[in-house]
């Protein structure tokens, strides 16, 4: 399961070779190639695991799931058309019904392919909501501790991982935490004792892995500080609530991966 | 200082403390920046001279594992594995030429590997779009199939490997995922 961003990224490319003081076209439309393509981190990680899963591992094409959101608008039905023209499932995608944009990326290459600019408008990526979230997770028969009818779900669905896309708001982060948790203990009672300790003890098991981009981490920001605030907030109650702060430092390249056991 | 700097919690030096990191570890480290990165006779010196590995070391009591994607010049990985946990790392030494660091503390053991990027012809990258994260979407397939892929170096070579071809491929595709990973 991918929680993410899925965006159309629409890229332009200047036929115009040589522009040596890069005034050629400016103030005026140039002629060359404008592509459609599906991006967005969340859905570009789902579609690499569903090709890589259904080809090497010969996993069901249901297996990969994303979760995302797209605006009721052309973009969002490319998105939804062209996603399940691909053989993938589209049920953890939510089409909004208030007038909310599909993400939309632009791009504008000169004509050796370097980037010149471009506008990324992602707003609908702050949808995903943590109650969408948790309903997708609710579907995939996640809460073990709810009826019977779920818990046939859990042996047919049970997401063996789980992969957000930090563009996703800091709440969704912390349901998605909890969710992760609350299903790791089902049989166990976790002590809800505060010490230093039990609270990163749960962190470390909680994110298991994290991918970072270097270029994006480590060049432009000397730390990075992973924020507990909730937790210093409310010591009882939140004990593994978490997000990373990243000051200066744009998350679309960050994506933190929960395992469950 | 704000509270959830990394430094200010008791927790975070505890852990620090118990990956008994010492001299030996940071010999290890500079031999390992000493060597090649299997891109443009560039050497891995980046990784201490850009903090790469001090800030993965920094970030890894709350993570089991880092995978850290440096583009052309590879993928690094750190992990940490209790001492009592039975993972075929613990056979495992500091090795600069394989490019990998094991210490064996007496809580914990650290693993901090490079892998060089797969090479490709610059002539046949068609868009960078993507290639991070069809390595991502790969390692993650892998992951998938066995939850346990990081606990063994061999499965761990699988995983990277995969990942890895599936960014060449797309390097070489003007989609932000290539088609052909499907094959």
């Amino acid at each position: 399961m991918v929680i993410g961003s899925a965006a159309v990224d629409v890229i332009s490319q200047a036929n115009i070779i040589s522009d040596t003081d890069g005034s050629r076209g400016r103030h005026s439309t140039s002629p060359g190639t404008v592509g459609l393509h599906l991006g967005g981190v969340g859905r570009n990680v789902a579609e690499a695991a569903y090709r890589i899963s259904t080809s090497k591992f010969q996993a069901r094409p249901s297996a990969t799931v994303l979760v995302s959101s797209v605006g009721d608008d052309s973009l969002g039905r490319l998105l939804l058309e062209e996603t399940q023209r691909m053989g993938m499932r589209t049920d953890g995608i939510r089409v909004m019904t208030t007038h909310q944009r599909s993400a939309v990326c632009n791009m504008i290459l000169n004509g050796s392919g370097n980037l010149i600019g471009g506008v990324a408008d992602m707003d609908i990526v702050r949808s995903i909501e943590p109650e969408m979230v948790r309903q997708c997770i609710r579907i995939q028969g996640w809460e073990t501790n709810s009826q019977t009818q779920v818990i046939s779900h859990v042996n047919k669905h049970d997401p063996a991982l789980v992969a957000m896309d930090a563009n996703v708001s800091p709440d969704v982060l912390r349901a998605v935490i909890q969710h992760c948790n609350a299903a790791n203990i089902t049989s166990e009672s976790l002590a809800y004792g505060w010490s230093p300790s039990s609270m990163t003890a749960d962190i470390e098991s909680i994110f298991y892995s994290f991918f970072v981009s270097l270029r994006r981490c480590f060049t432009r920001s000397t730390r990075i500080d992973v924020q507990q605030r909730a937790y210093f907030r409310d010591q009882v109650r939140v004990n593994h609530a978490c997000h990373f702060r990243c000051p200066g430092i744009e998350f679309s390249r960050f994506s933190c991966q929960i395992c469950l056991p | 200082m704000e509270p959830w700097e990394l430094t200010s919690h008791e927790y975070w030096w505890r852990t620090i403390d118990n990956f008994s990191i010492g001299t030996e570890f940071r010999l290890s480290l500079e031999q390992l920046a000493r060597q090649d990165s299997g891109s443009k006779g560039r050497t891995l010196s980046f990784l201490v001279d850009q903090g790469v590995a001090q800030m993965a070391i920094n970030l890894l009591p709350f993570f089991q594992h880092l995978v850290i994607k440096c583009g052309d010049l590879g993928v690094l990985l750190a992990m940490r594995f209790p001492a009592d946990d039975p993972t075929a790392w613990l056979g495992e030494r500091s090795d600069a030429r394989r490019r990998q660091i094991v210490s064996h503390g007496k809580a914990e053991s650290i693993v901090i590997k490079h892998y060089p990027a797969h090479t490709i012809d610059p002539q046949a990258v068609v868009s960078v779009t993507g290639a991070g994260d069809s390595l991502v979407g790969a390692m993650l397939a892998a992951l998938a199939q066995n939850l346990s892929a990081f606990s063994s170096p061999e499965s761990l070579d699988g995983v990277i490997m995969l990942g890895q071809s599936a960014a060449i491929e797309t390097l070489q595709s003007p989609f932000a995922v290539s088609p052909s990973l499907s094959i």
